[in-house]
């Protein structure tokens, strides 16, 4: 094979990994997604006696998902730098909100 | 080659005119997404969440003041803000982002549906922007029982000296405060009350937070009562919010013969 047509294959193959990584990254996070969608929603809809109690209700949303406090502050920076993944959090909420006001 | 490049400059004027608006406009609006907090019952306080929801650009150093016309409605912010209150996670807005700010509301007994005036402010990359905001806080009134008295039967007491009989006392209704107790009992029942006071209150304090239990104690010389099971009439007078409020039961105490 001539030289620059390993050349030519090695950059679409780097391009194709820098376009699928981040796509990766974001199915991941399916779980927390769904999670962020619904408690977001959810939680302007109770009223708390106490700010802790606020806290507790999440933790126990985490539990019931399976998702560590670690995952979920991994979740939370990555959610910080990517417009895609907030997007995604946003098109939940707003699907999820809609069918529970309905 | 000069079609290429013909072409290549036509793709990119293409590009750079579509995406022009969006760039022109590169500035961090906030949208409030909750028209309603949750429902909040009358005589409680409670923190109540609004949502907010980025567009375009951060919004950083976001910071929401509420106020309100509602006679007697009390706001406040988590310890950590102090005077206002802030997003959940931090005080940056993302484009796209959902996000939660709590607030403090303390509802007098009698207070309808109310607004909160909500101030937010925030800074766009440029400036410090500044907008108002109206959300509804529904309220409900309690119903049921105030107080509920947890004990009927009070134990015993000797007759050769007086002895403390302890009546419990469950808290039902928000803001109960002021509690006051008094008991009556059969003929030959000496009654006393700590203090030299001609009542007694609860042991903690004169407040029955909801859920909570407290016990009133009353001095009883049975000297004078036969041996066997007497009983005695509590009454337990308290505050409602503003209003005064009492209720009574009954309680059996055995004197040891």
């Amino acid at each position: 094979m001539e030289r620059s047509s390993i050349r030519r294959i090695s950059i679409v193959a780097a391009v194709c990994g820098i376009l699928l990584l981040p796509a990766c990254s974001q199915d991941s996070y399916q779980s927390e997604v769904a999670l962020e969608a619904r408690w977001q929603c959810d939680v302007q809809r109770q009223a708390f006696a106490e700010l802790g109690d606020m806290n507790t209700e999440f933790e126990s949303r985490l539990a019931s998902e399976g998702i560590t406090p670690d995952e979920y502050a991994s979740f939370r920076a990555e959610l910080e730098g990517s417009p895609q993944l907030r997007s995604e959090v946003l098109e939940a909420y707003d699907q999820y909100c809609v069918t529970a006001d309905d | 080659m000069t079609r290429r490049i013909f072409t290549l400059v036509l793709i990119t004027a293409a590009f750079l005119s579509a995406a022009a608006p969006a760039m022109a406009k590169d500035e961090a609006k906030v949208k409030l997404d909750t028209q309603k907090t949750a429902t909040v019952v009358q005589g409680s306080s409670a923190w109540v969440v609004v949502n907010w929801r980025g567009s375009t650009a951060d919004a950083t150093g976001f910071r929401v003041v509420a106020t309100t016309k509602a006679p007697g409605v009390e706001i406040s912010y988590p310890d950590n803000t102090g005077d206002h209150t802030s997003l959940m996670f931090n005080d940056v807005l993302s484009s796209d982002e959902i996000d939660f700010t709590a607030i403090h509301v303390d509802v007098p007994y009698g207070t309808k549906n109310f607004k909160l005036d909500l101030v937010a402010t925030w800074n766009d990359g440029e400036k410090d922007v500044s907008k108002d905001f109206k959300v509804t806080v529904p309220t409900v009134e309690y119903t049921g029982d105030d107080v509920a008295i947890s004990t009927d039967d009070a134990g015993s007491v000797p007759t050769d000296e007086p002895s403390w009989v302890g009546v419990d006392w469950t808290g039902m209704a928000p803001s109960i405060g002021d509690v006051e107790m008094t008991a009556t009992g059969p003929s030959g029942a000496a009654i006393a009350y700590p203090g030299e006071r001609d009542w007694t209150s609860l042991y903690h304090d004169n407040q029955l937070d909801q859920g909570e239990t407290d016990v009133a104690r009353f001095l009883l010389d049975a000297s004078g009562l036969e041996a066997g099971v007497h009983k005695f009439e509590v009454t337990l007078s308290y505050s409602r919010g503003d209003s005064p409020a009492r209720t009574s039961g009954v309680v059996t105490v055995h004197v040891a013969g």
